[in-house]
């Protein structure tokens, strides 16, 4: 029997090791410039390998992998519908509402990423609201974009009324962040709040004076702290609306040709690889999309039947999840198109991916196949504007 | 174990690759052990010293052939596949081949690295796995190596140098 020589043995033990070690790295942590090299090469083998292997598995998939969408078709712009109609406030003297989907909620900061900026007349300063709830204020605008400062963000400050019968008592809020509820302090001393009551936002002198009659609400007072012993205080609780994490209005005193701005798609068709995954097996599929450009999601007969979890060039790795599985990025309405956490129609709540609104299905429906005319979505990147805070 | 030839590997990994994904739709085809890694552990001879040219490229065929049938990326293929030659050849070096379940353990502990890498990867990606699936894979593949690696005067046809 031959052996190797002991240096040799080792020599080679240690370009193995080192090799290995490299592969893990480059598989856990990867370097986009390798991986994206490693995925051109496996695309071409895919190119090659996944027709006959989709036509083998096109004859023993089971049926549900092939599944139609229910007969109830689902209204593709319901919560679009739903957000207008619970969102629009009333119309304004000497100003106008524009309207402006939320690319982006952070709940860290406490503030909103619009996709809309100074082309639609947005500029720093201007009032936020969703129906009657004020929001915050614009804090940073560019051409396209611009963020939104919530009223319960740290250090964020407006005025604020309490209504107790036959009073009106004037009060300042201070929001904190992350770390607890918003401060009603300032209290006027002639009246006494009661817990429960509603708080609502009171322009200042650089308002409009028309915002004053649309009584927009902030939120409810409650009592924090122990009263006993005297160091009782009063809190403002309220939460965004369901809806404005989808659009919201903005106070525009001069207005730009449109008053809507929608958020732009990028759409491509595509269509079934491989029904089942070689190592993951049926709970992930191949499509072919007509487009290199990143997808999110694969839309089929009216629903979206996938998610991307993974691309190679023009092969998208697609998960299929159950409506159970969107349940934290779903959005749901009632069969009359209201907001409603027990809904039985389900939408997409929308990423920096994924658009929002797309149907998902209704409740107690199974997940749709992957057939027909299929099309790829994706939102078109946003710019990091206001992100770095 | 004699080392098969390329026209032969070829093929046959090809042929695997195509029909794997179907083999994942059968009833249990979740269970199936992975034919890629089954491949490499019978093609590639335990001596894989005197062939480790062969051993390399063994690896860096049959992983872009799975990575090409499944969203398990590249250098993660190659990782696990390389592992588990690296895991057999180590730990046959260290036990006696006779015993049944110590050969179902070199198999077991060969499965494992690239096993743990598919589950840490479909983690990465949002996938849900089920946890037998894995055990299970590992499983068969103990049981591979320890039919196919029988001592030599254990088997029925024995290479002419041997008798």
């Amino acid at each position: 029997m031959f052996l190797l020589p002991i240096a040799e043995r080792h020599r080679r033990s240690f370009w193995a090791a080192t090799a290995l070690i490299l592969l893990l790295l480059q598989g856990l942590m990867p370097l986009p410039a390798v991986r994206q090299t490693t995925s051109s090469a496996v695309a071409v083998v895919s190119s090659i390998v996944l027709p006959p292997a989709q036509a083998l598995a096109g004859r023993l998939a089971p049926a549900r992998l092939h599944a139609a969408a229910p007969d109830s078709p689902m209204p593709p712009h319901l919560l679009r519908e739903a957000e207008r109609r619970a969102g629009a406030p009333p119309a304004l003297l000497g100003a106008a509402w524009v309207e402006v989907p939320v690319a982006r909620v952070d709940r860290t900061s406490h503030q909103l990423h619009l996709l809309g900026g100074s082309r639609l007349g947005l500029a720093p300063g201007q009032t936020v609201v969703f129906g009657r709830e004020w929001l915050g204020r614009v804090v940073e605008v560019d051409a396209e974009h611009s963020v939104v400062r919530l009223w319960s963000a740290a250090g964020a400050r407006a005025g604020a009324t309490l209504r107790p019968p036959g009073v009106e008592l004037r009060a300042v809020i201070e929001g904190r962040g992350r770390v607890a509820s918003a401060l009603l302090g300032w209290l006027e001393p002639h009246g006494e709040p009661e817990a429960g009551m509603q708080v609502y936002w009171r322009p200042g002198f650089e308002d409009l004076p028309a915002l004053a009659s649309l009584s927009l609400r902030l939120g409810h007072a409650e009592q924090a702290g122990d009263a006993q012993r005297g160091d009782a205080y009063w809190i403002l609780q309220g939460e965004l609306p369901a809806g404005a994490e989808g659009r919201v209005w903005v106070a525009v005193g001069a207005v730009a040709e449109t008053l809507i701005a929608e958020p732009g798609l990028h759409r491509a068709r595509s269509r079934l690889a491989l029904l089942v995954d070689g190592v993951y097996g049926a709970e992930v599929a191949v499509v072919r999309v007509d487009s290199t450009q990143p997808v999110a999601v694969i839309f089929a007969q009216g629903r979206v039947a996938g998610r991307v979890v993974l691309q190679r060039g023009a092969h998208a790795w697609v998960r299929r999840p159950t409506l159970a599985d969107w349940s934290q990025q779903a959005v749901r309405l009632s069969a009359a198109g209201a907001f409603e956490e027990e809904g039985v129609l389900w939408y997409s709540r929308g990423d920096q991916r994924l658009p929002r609104g797309l149907p998902l299905g209704r409740s107690g429906d199974p997940p749709v196949g992957l057939r027909g005319a299929m099309t790829a979505l994706q939102r078109l990147p946003q710019p990091a504007l206001g992100s770095q805070r | 174990m004699t080392r098969p030839r390329w026209r032969i590997i070829l093929p046959v990994a090809l042929l695997l690759t195509v029909v794997a994904p179907s083999l994942r739709l059968l009833p249990g085809g979740g269970n199936f052990p992975d034919p890629w890694l089954l491949l490499l552990l019978g093609a590639v001879p335990l001596k894989a010293g005197e062939s480790w040219r062969f051993a390399v490229l063994s690896v860096a065929l049959l992983g872009l052939l799975r990575a090409s049938v499944s969203g398990v990326p590249l250098a993660l293929c190659w990782a696990g596949l390389g592992l588990a030659l690296v895991c057999r050849s180590f730990l046959h070096r260290r036990i006696r081949e006779e015993p049944l379940l110590l050969r179902f353990l070199v198999g077991v502990l060969a499965a494992a690295p690239l096993e743990a890498l598919d589950s840490l990867n479909a983690h990465q990606l949002g996938l849900e796995r089920a946890w037998t699936d894995g055990w299970v894979r590992i499983a068969w593949v103990g049981v591979f190596w320890a039919v196919v690696n029988r001592p030599a005067r254990w088997r029925f046809s024995q290479h002419p140098a041997q008798s």
